[in-house]
């Protein structure tokens, strides 16, 4: 097996697929979300290996969940993983001196490795000159190879060179450490011998003394209090040399690389970077932020308009499939309605959301692989930092009012632990296209025939900034009260401006669609199956018998919508809305709409379809049914104080639309949030603090508005 | 520091964010966004050739 390793922005993953030709098999690191891609690699001298490609990362001293793998898989620390046979480490031939910083700490694990200085063509651009040559006697005979993997320049020297150290094992040469420096890493080595009885190699050591705060630490098992005199002691050795212990090994290994790197590239006449020029319009103080805005609203209207075609396909299929496939069975009602309305739905309910998810992946590769990613962050950064978040939060929350799943996929690029974890919790909040349907029916039956279209965009709009508006302030309290972790800095690189390469672009939204239909579509489909069978059983078929015999000159599809809401009612779920009522009502919810609320905590779209049938409108109802608009409009308070009154006032609506933009009504979030959240902790917690708010919001509102109106 | 910034470096602000920060620095071939709070901890001469000689003027 050999590793894939490089800094972030140098081509890495583009080079990968080339070497590979996408035979490539994606996992997930055991414990971790970090996604580890592996593929075979074709030689050219008639052998292949295993190639892996690990996270992009600058330096082994691990912050992120992602280079803290790198670390682990390249010591061989993973359980199930082998010990890479070789390193080849992918360097931007432009920026080497920062690149080889990795190549230099790599040497200290003692594996073979190989350079490859890739953006070549980029590089011979900017008038760069690298003797190649020299620059594999100074790295100890290392092989060293050109390539330009963007325009499938040099892959087949990159091939060669990978079998070249597999079979000459070549190292590159250690640091020599001052004196003093070793002499606290041996001490550091005996210590945790005697301590735990582990040897650990001299590259782990210097993890232990030279970050701030390793994770290796707590992995060791070594007890705090006999492990942080040792690394003092072993810090204050280090400051005996002469170097500040936290910058020592920047320092070292820096100093080394200026004088290998003497007289290996030649600057020649360099072409004025064209990424200057564009940062100087993209990145202007103010046509910057305008332009900002645009490329943003531009990102996300298109997802919804492209995806809307698509999704009114799927749709339109699905209704399709079930006509052709619910006749034949009408002796089997039963089957019939677990096939049309269960497993037909449930597939259906979660591929209506892949063209969405599609195209959201695909504009945040363009914009990740392009380099404007980085700028979105650079601009952003101020307006989240106050609360605890990152200029990378954007595009998270951005895409979290398409759909949350995705959005929380791709809380994975924010390095800062906490500003990710905070960024993930505050996701969900976000006006989810699924909340669209209710807020739909809503305004469109009760708020724009009483107060005309003007308000009802009024709502609309506003409905979408609500969680918008508590999100604020729960990653606030959430970063400063409760995530007491020392913050993380937030450098970041502003790469070249680079063409996306469309293969790599096209293959990464592929990855990710197939990650979200293995794991949140499993869990849609098992939740839709549940919620399917609260809502059947049990069914007394004397039920239709007597609602036929009372209502002998009803049209036939009068009954069946009737004879439907009959045996919702006496269904589980139906059951179970009445006892529940109690709890909503102080948000103005009967019993009808206490079964809608309690049928969309899975998936909150189903709302319509629901209150479409408890109010005997027929199944399939969507949200510019005119029947159930009327049914909705007609509906009366039958008992209690407010007996004769319209169920669905002024309060109602809008305390039935606040608690849908609150409530944490989702299965796959939920599941999502436990994944990548690394446990059920933030998850419970997200569901619990959500719904929690959303029933104090509505009920605030429905108390509010009830009196004023 | 892993990025390569090293005493003794010579650091350009090429430009701040909108809202005044972060910054975006450029040192070695390569451009980095540093938020104020940690470009604090960085010790800086204005150097000779710099058009702008007040200590207050980074652009």
């Amino acid at each position: 097996m050999v590793a894939l390793v490089g800094n972030p922005n140098t081509g890495k993953s583009t080079l990968f697929n080339a070497l590979t030709g996408l035979r490539q098999r994606v996992g997930n690191y055991p414990g971790v979300t970090v996604a580890r891609k592996s593929g075979s690699c074709d030689l050219g001298n008639g052998t292949k290996v295993e190639l892996v490609d690990l996270p992009g990362l600058y330096s082994l001293a691990a912050t992120s969940p992602d280079e803290q793998v790198v670390t682990d898989a390249l010591s061989g620390n993973i359980s199930g993983e082998r010990q890479p046979d070789a390193v080849i480490l992918v360097a931007d031939a432009t920026n080497l001196l920062r690149n080889l910083f990795l190549a230099s700490q790599l040497a200290e694990l003692g594996l073979p490795v190989a350079l490859v200085l890739n953006q070549a063509d980029v590089a011979k651009e900017q008038g760069l000159r690298i003797d190649t040559g020299l620059l594999s006697d100074r790295l100890g005979g290392i092989p060293v190879v050109m390539a330009s993997a963007w325009k499938g320049e040099g892959v087949i020297d990159v091939r060669r060179a990978i079998a070249l150290t597999l079979e000459r094992k070549t190292f590159l040469p250690r640091v020599v450490w001052p004196e003093k420096i070793l002499a606290a890493l041996e001490d550091i080595t005996a210590a945790i011998l005697k301590d735990t009885g582990r040897k650990v190699t001299s590259a782990e050591a210097q993890r232990l003394i030279f970050d701030s705060n390793s994770a290796l630490a707590e992995r060791l098992h070594w007890k705090a209090e006999l492990r942080d005199p040792v690394i003092r002691q072993g810090r204050e050795t280090v400051r005996q040399s002469g170097y500040n212990p936290l910058a020592a090994e920047p320092l070292v290994h820096y100093a080394r690389l200026r004088k290998a790197l003497e007289g290996v590239v030649k600057e020649g006449a360099a072409r004025a970077s064209r990424s200057a020029a564009v940062d100087r319009l993209l990145l202007h103080r103010f046509l910057g932020p305008v332009l900002f805005a645009g490329i943003m609203l531009g990102f996300f209207a298109s997802v919804f308009w492209l995806a809307k075609f698509p999704m009114e396909w799927i749709q339109s299929g699905v209704d399709w499939t079930k006509t052709v496939v619910a006749p034949p069975l009408d002796a089997y009602p039963m089957l019939q309605s677990l096939l049309a309305d269960g497993i037909i739905g449930g597939v259906g309910a979660f591929l209506v959301f892949l063209p969405q998810i599609l195209i959201l992946f695909l504009f945040i590769g363009i914009l990740e692989d392009s380099g404007y990613m980085a700028r979105a962050a650079f601009i952003m950064d101020r307006l989240f930092s106050w609360c605890g978040l990152n200029g990378k939060s954007f595009v998270p929350l951005l895409s979290g009012f398409a759909c949350a799943i995705p959005s929380l996929l791709s809380t994975r690029t924010i390095e800062d632990p906490k500003a990710r974890l905070a960024t993930a919790f505050v996701v969900p909040f976000m006006s989810c296209s699924a909340r669209f349907p209710i807020y739909a029916l809503m305004c469109a039956a009760f708020i724009g025939p009483v107060y005309g279209p003007g308000w009802q965009s009024v709502v609309m709009v506003g409905m979408h900034c609500v969680g918008l508006f508590f999100a604020v302030p729960t990653a606030f309290v959430l970063t400063r009260l409760v995530l007491k972790v020392k913050p993380q800095p937030f450098v970041l690189e502003l790469p070249r401006y680079q063409m996306p390469k469309p293969r790599d672009v096209v293959w990464r939204m592929w990855q990710n669609a197939a990650e979200f239909v293995s794991k949140a579509g499993t869990v849609i489909f098992a939740i839709t199956i549940i919620v399917w069978a609260l809502s059947y059983f049990p069914r007394d078929a004397s039920v239709a018998a007597h609602i036929k015999a009372a209502n002998p000159t009803a049209a036939e599809e009068v009954v069946k919508a009737k004879v439907q809401a009959a045996y919702v009612e006496q269904s589980y779920m139906g059951s179970f809305g009445k006892v529940v009522q109690p709890v909503f009502d102080p948000l103005g919810f009967d019993w009808k709409i206490t079964v809608g609320v309690l049928a969309s905590f899975p998936a909150r779209e189903v709302i319509v379809s629901t209150l479409g049938v408890t109010y005997s409108v027929g199944e399939g109802a969507k949200a510019d049914s005119q029947h159930l608009r009327k049914a909705m409009k007609d509906a009366k308070w039958s008992e209690g104080p407010r007996t004769g009154k319209p169920i669905f006032s002024l309060a109602a609506v809008l305390s039935l639309m606040v608690f849908f933009a609150l409530c944490s009504q989702c299965g796959p979030t939920i599941a999502t949030l436990a994944q990548e959240t690394g446990g059920w902790k933030w998850a419970a917690g997200s569901f619990v603090y959500m719904t929690a708010l959303a029933w104090i919001a509505a009920t605030a509102v429905y108390q509010v508005v009830i009196r004023i109106s | 520091m892993a990025l390569g910034l090293l005493p003794g470096m010579v650091l350009k602000l090429v430009r701040k964010a909108p809202l005044g920060d972060p910054l975006a620095i450029e040192f070695g071939g390569q451009v980095v966004s540093l938020r104020l709070s940690e470009a604090e901890s960085l010790i800086v001469d204005v150097a000779a050739d710099c058009p702008i000689q007040r200590p207050q003027a980074t652009s």
